[in-house]
């Protein structure tokens, strides 16, 4: 049956719709769990709060879980669905600017919108960065971004579709398998988490 | 650890857990609908004339592999140069699989008449497999059209001529070099190009 939009059982004009109803619902939850406070997302990396942590650990392996029974129940045909391509270099470059952001910032973009939206002014200037990095990567791109996005690889490879690169056909096991290893492995990293938690003092927030 | 994350923690584990036990899917996606199978057998280019056929064999065209799809009895008697021989009973074994589903050349099915090949290229077709066609009139045509061509009215327009020597050739080329034939093809009298005169003087 799915995806609905690749297969044209609905049109493609649904998608921005579609996005501004779930970005809605996203943005509500993210609010109403408390994430539009910076001291929140902080508290992972000072080890107070770790609820940013099993929020999303707890979406990715639930939205996993539900996708692979989907896909063995033909609800949705995963071969249809799009996969970012795989871009090591500036994945990692990506993630240590985001990171960095994150401790400095005290949002992720997500929350960041949540709280401009009521009105904290930390949130606005944190978005007024968000803008002014995509001007200077869009601006710089060809300049200075062109060749770490790419690497060394010819471009052409990326369009044909060798660089879906995934985790499990990278170490020989099957997808099952790994999708199994990740729920064990989120379930670790929420008990020792909580034992982290406990031995550090909560701030007022 | 909070009590009260432990019902979706376990709820969690064994979900993965079954996950884990999942037989494996059948490979059923790969096969058409019938109304894909209609559309891909009324479309014309599944098809490829004994002429075609001749030309690329004698042009020794690799992008072609001829498969016969009679029985191996029939196929040690008489088969055309560089086919392979599958039989239609044998279509579905696995052994065979690659010369079939395959992206490289473009397989060419042919049996006595055009029935055998037609049957093998539905049931291709219906496993999903690209690039088979089918030789039309299959073996009968072969020697009607190349090995024995009928020498055309001599009202008939040219193209036909044309066919009938590329034919006299082909039958020439399949049977051997021996019995050569006089062309009867009609040679069109040279047309002779009266030059144009360059126009004298200037103005």
């Amino acid at each position: 049956m799915g995806p609905l939009v690749a297969q044209d059982i609905i049109g493609s004009e649904w998608n921005f719709l579609i996005a501004l109803l779930i970005g809605i619902c996203f943005g509500f939850v993210l609010e109403q769990a408390g994430f539009s406070s910076s001291k929140k997302l902080a508290g992972v990396f000072y080890g107070y709060d770790f609820v940013v942590l099993r929020v999303f650990f707890t979406a990715a392996i639930t939205a996993m879980v539900g996708l692979i029974f989907f896909d063995y129940l033909e609800i949705i045909d995963m071969s249809l669905v799009y996969i970012n391509p795989t871009f090591l270099w500036s994945t990692l470059v990506g993630g240590v600017i985001m990171g960095v952001g994150f401790i400095l910032g005290g949002f992720c973009p997500g929350t960041g919108v949540c709280a401009a939206a009521i009105g904290k002014i930390d949130a606005w200037f944190f978005i007024g960065g968000i803008f002014i990095g995509i001007f200077i990567f869009a601006e710089g791109y060809e300049l200075l971004f062109e060749s770490l996005h790419l690497g060394q690889t010819d471009p052409e490879s990326y369009k044909e579709g060798s660089r879906y690169i995934q985790i499990f056909n990278s170490l020989g096991i099957s997808r099952n398998i790994f999708a199994f290893g990740m729920i064990i492995m989120a379930l670790v990293a929420f008990i020792v988490t909580a034992r982290i938690e406990k031995g550090v003092k909560k701030p007022n927030y | 650890m909070d009590k009260r994350y432990i019902i979706p923690a376990t709820v969690l584990v064994i979900l993965g857990a079954i996950i884990l036990f999942l037989p494996p899917k059948d490979n059923t996606k790969t096969e058409l609908t019938a109304d894909q199978l209609y559309l891909d057998i009324i479309e014309s280019t599944r098809f490829i004339s004994t002429d075609e056929i001749a030309d690329m064999i004698i042009k020794r065209d690799p992008s072609i592999q001829l498969i016969d799809v009679r029985s191996a009895e029939e196929y040690a008697k008489y088969a055309l140069p560089g086919a392979l021989n599958i039989p239609l009973n044998e279509i579905l074994d696995d052994k065979w699989e690659a010369y079939l589903d395959q992206e490289a050349r473009t397989n060419v099915f042919y049996s006595n008449g055009s029935l055998r090949a037609d049957q093998a290229w539905i049931l291709c077709r219906r496993r999903g497999f690209v690039n088979n066609t089918i030789m039309v009139g299959g073996l009968n045509s072969w020697v009607e059209d190349i090995l024995k061509p009928q020498k055309p009215a001599d009202t008939e327009g040219e193209q036909e001529w044309e066919i009938y020597s590329f034919r006299v050739a082909a039958s020439q080329y399949f049977l051997g070099g021996n019995q050569v034939q006089t062309s009867d093809v009609p040679t069109a009298a040279p047309v002779v190009k009266r030059k144009k005169k360059m126009v004298q003087g200037g103005c």
